[in-house]
């Protein structure tokens, strides 16, 4: 990569020595022109009697003089033309190149100019064509003095880095089936049926008071998705399948939703034993969401707040409060 | 469909219809309320003049549901149909005729606060406007009860003190039942017969 930055930089000069070079050819062509301009016999008077202190009497006044200086002066064209030509087969392709891609035509551009992007983006290349290098040496340096710290292999600690695989994947179908039931007895307001199971997975379908219904989609009983809908809003889709995706249509049901996966990753990093705690959790946390419509923020004492009912309930103590009010 | 509250504004002496409309809107945009788009409820009426015991019926297009006409009986029956209903109708002329001057509409803009859906109409009789509706929809609860005091608090900061003192018995049918569009229909064609009922008093 940096023999290929030195390559455009010596193309670089080439281009400027070419432009000079060029700019040479163009005034030695002027000067032919302004000649040719100037014309023959009127001028050749005053000319003559001009050079002839300087030269000798051997020029008269056939034009002589015009045409000697005619071909020095194209004599001078050829010179510079040769030059720039010369120049020319020096330089090699210049126009793709390849390291700066489509960002190279950013140099064409005379507005660019003034705004310098151009050669900032060839000193932030630069910059990082450098970093890469200091990080390559790095890296090879610290591969020679490696620190062991455990003694699995390199590629084993990349695994072990994942998420680790949720614990109860394994619990038996009937255990789930039996812990669904208990929870679902333990529930005031609130009912719960399982409108779709199969294999781990199972599709929760709960209804809090007269205020919403949640879809809970479990794996085992590792909570995987929530999602809070107004009641008479559908859930089943003309397919006959449950309807896992589409939001809610209300306002507050999507921002409830928003609350529950939060409540989920909250309820989830708690290390309880049991693995249906995190979902029992959940369930008493909605459970807390039947009075939404009817009672007032416990913080400001009003029912609304930007036409918004009290939407935040604490993970720890459910009490209606608004998402504004919440200390 | 949410719970709905329709009430007629009653103008303070020496405000016009205009002046009153420029004064609910500019507080239901303070509120945060942004415009949504523009709103038509429109009610004809009915009689049978043939049929001595026939109630009135009232045929009601709301634009909130434009593929649905509501026919709603003066005692109280209620049906919604599609929009062939007063073609339907027209066939039925020996019997059903429209009542004179019983075209009546209400016309305005929809604004939205959070799922508030609010309402500002002209209503008017033919070309003249005859008052003001304004109209309060909670989308996501299905039940008056439940939900008043939140409505109750956007009342009285839109209408201040025509603001309910607390839940009108018309918005909560018996028990615990589910609001309808039924009720919302109900509520329009008694407001339109208030407006109506005070037009010709005057
Ligand atoms: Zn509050």
């Amino acid at each position: 990569m940096s023999d290929v930055m030195a390559q455009a930089k010596l193309n670089m000069n080439f281009l400027s020595q070419a432009i000079t070079g060029t700019q040479q050819l163009r005034s030695t062509v002027t000067n032919v022109f302004n000649l040719l301009c100037e014309g023959v016999k009127p001028d050749e008077e005053e000319d003559g009697k001009g050079d002839d202190a300087e030269t000798a009497v051997t020029v008269g006044k056939d034009g002589k003089k015009f045409l000697q200086r005619f071909q020095e002066y194209l004599e001078a064209v050829n010179k510079d033309y040769n030059e720039v030509e010369k120049m020319c087969n020096n330089m090699t392709s210049m126009t793709d190149l390849p390291v700066l891609g489509p960002s190279g035509a950013l140099s064409l551009d005379s507005i660019a100019d003034k705004n310098s992007t151009y050669r900032d983006a060839v000193l932030t290349y630069q910059w990082n064509n450098r970093l890469h290098e200091y990080a390559q040496i790095a890296t090879s340096l610290m591969l020679t003095n490696q620190i062991k710290r455990s003694q699995l292999q390199a590629g084993a600690g990349a695994k072990r880095r994942r998420a680790a695989p949720p614990k109860f994947t394994n619990l038996p179908s009937q255990t789930v089936d039996n812990t669904l039931q208990t929870l679902s007895r333990q529930l005031s307001d609130t009912t719960m049926k399982i409108l779709q199971a199969s294999g781990d997975t199972r599709i929760v379908h709960l209804a809090v008071g007269r205020v919403f219904v949640v879809i809970i989609v479990l794996r085992s009983l590792t909570i995987e998705k929530v999602l809070v809908k107004g009641l008479d809003e559908n859930i089943i889709l003309e397919n006959n399948t449950v309807d896992l995706f589409s939001d809610s249509q209300y306002l507050c049901m999507q921002k409830i939703t928003d609350h529950a996966m939060s409540a989920v990753l909250q309820y989830s990093t708690y290390q309880a034993s049991p693995p249906e705690f995190p979902l029992k959790y959940l369930l008493y946390w909605l459970q807390s969401y039947k009075s939404l419509f009817t009672d007032a923020c416990t913080v400001c004492g009003k029912h609304l707040d930007n036409g918004l009912p009290p939407l935040w309930r604490d993970f720890k103590i459910p009490v209606p409060c608004h998402d504004s009010c919440r200390a | 469909m949410g719970v709905t509250y329709i009430c007629q504004w009653k103008q303070p002496e020496g405000q016009n219809i205009q002046q009153s409309i420029e004064q609910i809107s500019s507080c239901v945009e303070k509120l945060g309320a942004k415009k949504a788009g523009l709103f038509q409820v429109e009610c004809e009426s009915f009689n049978a003049p043939n049929a001595p015991n026939a109630k009135t019926l009232h045929l009601i297009y709301d634009s909130e549901f434009p593929a649905s006409r509501f026919a709603l009986f003066e005692e109280g029956s209620f049906l919604v149909t599609d929009v062939m209903l007063s073609a339907f109708l027209s066939k039925l002329r020996a019997v059903w005729q429209p009542k004179k001057g019983g075209k009546i509409d209400c016309k305005g803009q929809r604004y939205e606060l959070g799922d508030f859906l609010i309402k500002l109409g002209v209503v008017s009789v033919g070309a003249s406007a005859k008052g003001i509706s304004v109209e309060l929809e909670y989308a996501p609860c299905v039940y008056a009860r439940d939900c008043w005091g939140m409505m109750s608090e956007m009342l009285q900061s839109i209408i201040g003190e025509q603001a309910p003192p607390s839940l009108p018995s018309n918005l909560q049918p018996k028990g615990t039942e589910r609001f309808s569009p039924e009720l919302t229909m109900q509520q329009y064609v008694e407001m339109f017969n208030n407006i109506r009922k005070t037009v010709v008093a005057r």
